[in-house]
């Protein structure tokens, strides 16, 4: 009879939904969330492209009015 | 039935946006445009939410999303309230950036506190998770109440939203009616808070 070799059994399978390394969230310091706050030209672009993608045109469109 | 609209401009006499047809819009058509963005980016909301709960998206990565979609959900409820970008003073991005560090605070709080084991995460993320996004009609709202008493109305009511239940606090502001517009509560500032759905409505229609 032959006995196929299975390595032991140490650790738990790794499963896609536990993560390999330990998550952790960004803790923003007071400058790091002053820093996130500021809306930059580049921002209002960025939103008027965000409204479009996601289906809100007319949206967009309010957001980008000039004044009369 | 869904507007389609042409350019539009802000007529700031009327306190107004108008198609370029010269039609203005109604406040009921915008709280209609921005109710249904708001749908939307809950909905994306609780969706990264949903996949960070089940580990499909990792902390960090569910975080930058919902910043962004923070900053990008609440810059456009507050452009838009105060009358698009060629409106917005100084001012007014002041007070945008002062919203988004409250939401960003919050934010922050919210991903430090998710349970670092994926069994220990509930259902109670991607419900919180939806809160951001319905937070947007309360800066919406609130926006259009400052740019209001600013252009001098002096008369407001809170009414509630058809269709949704409201908390006890936004009953009685209903019952109330008409008052002095520096008198209203702001939107969110009730029991309700971020789920709030009531609408400030004023004497003279602007929007």
């Amino acid at each position: 009879m032959r006995f196929r070799f299975r390595p032991p059994f140490t650790d738990p399978p790794k499963t896609a939904v536990e993560p390999d390394i330990p998550e952790q969230a960004f803790d923003w310091s007071e400058t790091e969330l002053d820093a996130l706050s500021e809306v930059s030209q580049e921002d209002l672009d960025d939103t008027s492209n965000w409204l479009r993608r996601i289906g809100h045109e007319d949206a967009a469109k309010l957001f980008d009015a000039e004044t009369e | 039935m869904p507007l389609t609209l042409d350019n539009v401009i802000w007529d700031a006499e009327q306190q107004r946006y108008l198609t370029a047809r010269g039609r203005a819009l109604t406040a009921k058509e915008v709280r209609g445009l921005i109710d249904g963005l708001v749908k939307t980016s809950a909905a994306r909301m609780k969706a990264w939410a949903s996949q960070m709960q089940t580990g499909k998206l990792s902390v960090p990565k569910w975080q930058a999303l919902m910043a962004k979609e923070v900053k990008n959900l609440h810059s456009a409820t507050v452009v838009i309230a105060r009358g698009g970008r060629g409106s917005m003073t100084p001012r007014d991005w002041g007070k945008l950036g002062a919203d988004l560090k409250f939401q960003f605070k919050h934010l922050r709080d919210f991903a430090l506190a998710v349970p670092r084991t994926i069994v220990e995460r509930t259902a109670a993320i991607p419900a919180r998770a939806e809160m951001y996004g319905t937070a947007g009609i309360g800066s919406y709202e609130n926006s259009v109440l400052d740019r209001n008493i600013e252009f001098g109305l002096s008369i407001a009511r809170r009414v509630m939203a058809r269709g949704v239940d409201s908390c006890d606090v936004c009953i009685d502001e209903d019952d109330l009616g008409w008052q002095d517009i520096n008198e209203i509560r702001r939107i969110g500032d009730s029991p309700c808070g971020a789920r709030c759905n009531c609408i400030i409505e004023y004497e003279e229609e602007t929007f």
